[in-house]
C-alpha cells in the first residue's frame, strides 16, 4: 500500500501545481500589441511585455517592396493615457537574429495603468509612425509566492526520498543485516 | 529478491488498464490506431503549413506545434505517467498500414543491434537543430518530420520487428530513458499466471489454434519477454503484449519512479545495466545534451560561439558548433565521469576498470538529465501552451476560412518568472533523484564504504545541477514563443 499511497500523492501535488498557478493574475511572455500592421513602407509586428517597473518591447520588421535601409532607427515613446506625465521616449536596438529583423528597447512604467505606445521608424528614407495602447501589469512574484510555488515540489521530494530509501531497506535489507 | 519486488506489485500497484473508461478504452484492440489518427493528421498538417505557411516560425503550425508543444507535452507525459508518445507514435501508423502489404524478411544487421547508431542519430538532430536553427525554420522543421516518417517506413519495411524503434529512432531512445523515472510502467500482474503459460503469447505472438504458423496478434517487436522484462527500457508502450496475453495478465502498473536505476538484474531484450556500455553512453549523452540544449537557448551562448568564432579565426558557425558539441558531449563527460570513476575505484573495494565503474553510475544522471529537459521544455511549453490556438486560426484563415475566428495573438501561456520556479523545481527534484539513486547504487555495490563511493558521484551531480541552475538564471531566448530569437 506504501507505493500506492506515494503514487497518488505525487500525482496530486504535481496536478495540484501545475493548475494552481492559472488562478493568478496573467502576465504572460510577451504578446502581440499589433501584427502585420502596414506604417509606411514597412511591416510591422509589435510584441511587449508590460510590466511594471522595466517592460520591454519587441518590434519585428519586414520589407514590402524594398530591403530594410540601413540607417533605420526605431523608437519606443511611452505615455499614460491620463497624460499625467510627458511622453518618453526610448531607443530600441537593433538584434541580429537568423531570418529575422528584430528592435528590442525597454521602456519604464511607473504604474499599472493603459500606456500609449508610440513606434517611430526614422531613416533618411522617410520617416513612419503607429500608435497603440497597452495595459501595464504588476511583474510579479514575491518571497512568498516563490515559498507557495516550492512547496509542492518539497514535499513530492521528500515523499519521494522517503519511498526510494524505504525501498532500498526492504530489497538490501538482508543484506545490510 | 526478484520474487519479493514481483509480490510487492502485486499487492500495491494501480493498473491504469483496471480504471473505468481509460482502461477500457487502452486495452481496446484499435486503440492505438485510433490514438495515432489524430497525431498523423496533426503531423501532415505540420508538414504543410511548414512547406507552404508563413516563414514566421512563431505563426506557423510546424515550429509552433514541435517546438513548443509536442517537447513539452512529450516530457509531461513522461513525467506524470509513462511512454505514451510511442503509443501513439504517428510515424507507426504509416509504418503498420504498410506492414499489411509488405512483410520484411531480414532482420537488423547483428553489430548494429545495440544503441551505438541510435545515439549517433540523437546527437545529430541535436546538432542540426542548432545548426539550422530549427526552431525557427518552419521549413527545416517539416522536412525533419518527413525525415521520421520515411525512416521509419524504409527500416521496418526492410528489416523485421520494431527495427525502428528500437535501433534506430532518436525521440524512441530519449523516451526509453526518461521513462525510467516515469510512475507507470507495462508489467505482469501476477507472475504465478506466467509461470503456468505454455504459450508465451506477449513475445511470440497469439496463433490461430488451427493455423499454428499464423500470427494473429503479434507480441513484443521489441523483444521484451513480460515474465523477464524490468522497468521501461525499450519498451514503447504499444500494448501488443496485453493484446496477445490469453490471461489478460498484463497492465500499466504504477511503480516507485527510476528505481529501476538502480537494480541490475538481467533484463529480456536489454540485458545488464551495467554491461550495457551503449546504454550508459546514451545516458550520459541524454544527461549533458539536457545541458548543452538548455544553454544553447540562453544568451551567454553567443557570446561563447562568437569568441571560439575569432579565436578559430572562422566566420561560419559549424566548426565553432562542432567544437562545442565536442567539449559538451564527448570531453565534459569523459572528463568527469572518468574523475569520478577514478576516485570511486580508488576507495572501493571491487576491483573494476575505470570504463566499467562509469558505466554503472552514469544511470544515477538519468532524474537530473529529466529533470533539466524537464525544466527547458516545460519552459517553452507553460509560457506557450495557448499559441497554438492563434497559429491554427491563422493557418485556417489562410485557407480561406473564417469558421475558427479571427487568430487571438494575444493568447500565449503562462507568466515566465513563474514558470522560472517550476524549472528550478524540476531540476532539484532531478538532483534529489540522482543523489538518491548513485547512494542507492553505492549501497548496492559497496557493503562496507557506500558513501565513500557515493561522494564523487553526488558531486557530479551537484556540479551539473549547478551548471543548470545558472543556465536557468541567464537571460532566456523566447524561442518559437512569439520572437523566435537565437
Amino acid at each position: 500500500m506504501m507505493r500506492l499511497r506515494h503514487a497518488s500523492l505525487i500525482h496530486t501535488l504535481l496536478v495540484v501545481l501545475i493548475f494552481v498557478s492559472t488562478t493568478r493574475a496573467h502576465e504572460g511572455p510577451p504578446y502581440p500589441l499589433f501584427v502585420d500592421q502596414f506604417v509606411g513602407s514597412y511591416s510591422v509586428s509589435v510584441w511587449t511585455d508590460p510590466d511594471v517597473g522595466d517592460a520591454l518591447f519587441y518590434v519585428i520588421l519586414s520589407e514590402q517592396h524594398q530591403p530594410l535601409p540601413l540607417d533605420l532607427r526605431v523608437q519606443i515613446g511611452v505615455q499614460p493615457v491620463s497624460g499625467r506625465l510627458p511622453e518618453a521616449f526610448y531607443p530600441a536596438e537593433r538584434e541580429n537574429l537568423p531570418k529575422q529583423v528584430q528592435y528590442k528597447a525597454q521602456v519604464h512604467f511607473d504604474a499599472a495603468e493603459h500606456w500609449r505606445v508610440r513606434v517611430r521608424l526614422e531613416s533618411a528614407s522617410g520617416n513612419a509612425e503607429t500608435t497603440a495602447t497597452v495595459a501595464a501589469t504588476p511583474p510579479g512574484y514575491g518571497r512568498w509566492d516563490l515559498l507557495v510555488y516550492l512547496v509542492p515540489f518539497l514535499a513530492v521530494g521528500i515523499v519521494w526520498g522517503v519511498a526510494m530509501v524505504r525501498r532500498f531497506r526492504q530489497r538490501t535489507g538482508d543484506k545490510h543485516a | 529478491m526478484l520474487q519479493l519486488d514481483l509480490k510487492t506489485n502485486k499487492a500495491a500497484s494501480i493498473d491504469l488498464l483496471r480504471l473505468p473508461l481509460l482502461g477500457g478504452l487502452l486495452k481496446w484492440r484499435h486503440a492505438r490506431t485510433l490514438l495515432q489518427i489524430p497525431l498523423f493528421v496533426i503531423a501532415v498538417a505540420m508538414i504543410l503549413h511548414g512547406l507552404f505557411g508563413p516563414v514566421l516560425a512563431p505563426r506557423n503550425l510546424a515550429t509552433t506545434l514541435t517546438w513548443i508543444h509536442f517537447r513539452g507535452a512529450l516530457v509531461m507525459v513522461l513525467l506524470f505517467a509513462g511512454n505514451f508518445f510511442c503509443l501513439t507514435c504517428p510515424f507507426m501508423l504509416l509504418r503498420n498500414l504498410t506492414r499489411k502489404f509488405v512483410h520484411p524478411v531480414r532482420n537488423w544487421p547483428r553489430r548494429l543491434r545495440n544503441k551505438w547508431f541510435s545515439i549517433s542519430l540523437f546527437v545529430v538532430v541535436l546538432f542540426v537543430y542548432e545548426w539550422f536553427d530549427l526552431w525557427a525554420s518552419p521549413w527545416w522543421t517539416a522536412w525533419l518530420i518527413v525525415m521520421f516518417f520515411a525512416g521509419a517506413l524504409v527500416i521496418d519495411s526492410i528489416f523485421k520487428h520494431a527495427t525502428f524503434c528500437k535501433f534506430v529512432c532518436p525521440i524512441g531512445q530519449f523516451n526509453f530513458v526518461a521513462a525510467t523515472v516515469s510512475p507507470f510502467e507495462v508489467a505482469v500482474r501476477d507472475h504465478d499466471v506466467c509461470t503456468q503459460c505454455r504459450t508465451k503469447d506477449c513475445i511470440r505472438g497469439a496463433r490461430a489454434p488451427e493455423a499454428p504458423l499464423v500470427v494473429i496478434q503479434r507480441g513484443c517487436e521489441l523483444a521484451l519477454f513480460q515474465p523477464r522484462k524490468v522497468g521501461n527500457l525499450d519498451c514503447t508502450f504499444c500494448l501488443d503484449c496485453v493484446q496477445a496475453c490469453p490471461y489478460d495478465n498484463v497492465g500499466i502498473m504504477s511503480r516507485l519512479p527510476a528505481e529501476e536505476l538502480v537494480r541490475d538484474p538481467l533484463r529480456s531484450g536489454v540485458g545488464v545495466l551495467s554491461r550495457r556500455k551503449d546504454l550508459s553512453a546514451l545516458v550520459v549523452v541524454f544527461a549533458f545534451g539536457a545541458l548543452l540544449n538548455a544553454f544553447a537557448m540562453v544568451s551567454p551562448v553567443y557570446v561563447l560561439e562568437q569568441r571560439l568564432a575569432n579565436l578559430f579565426a572562422v566566420t561560419t558557425e559549424l566548426p565553432v558548433l562542432a567544437f562545442i558539441f565536442a567539449l559538451f558531449l564527448i570531453a565534459e563527460p569523459v572528463l568527469l565521469l572518468g574523475i569520478a570513476a577514478w576516485i570511486t575505484r580508488s576507495v572501493s573495494s571491487k576491483q573494476r576498470s575505470l570504463v566499467s565503474t562509469a558505466a554503472r553510475y552514469a544511470y544515477a544522471l538519468v532524474p537530473l538529465g529529466f529533470g533539466i529537459w524537464l525544466a527547458h521544455y516545460s519552459f517553452h511549453f507553460l509560457t506557450g501552451v495557448f499559441t497554438f490556438i492563434p497559429v491554427t486560426q491563422a493557418a485556417v484563415a489562410e485557407l480561406g476560412s473564417a469558421i475558427v475566428g479571427q487568430p487571438r495573438w494575444g493568447l500565449t501561456g503562462m507568466a515566465p518568472n513563474v514558470v522560472q520556479l517550476f524549472e528550478f523545481g524540476f531540476i532539484a527534484l532531478g538532483l534529489l533523484g540522482s543523489l538518491l539513486v548513485s547512494y542507492s547504487i553505492a549501497a548496492t555495490e559497496e557493503l562496507v564504504h557506500p558513501v565513500r563511493v557515493f561522494v564523487p558521484w553526488a558531486a557530479l551531480s551537484l556540479l551539473l545541477a549547478a551548471a543548470a541552475f545558472w543556465v536557468l538564471l541567464q537571460p532566456m531566448e523566447m524561442r518559437g514563443v512569439v520572437l523566435g530569437s537565437g
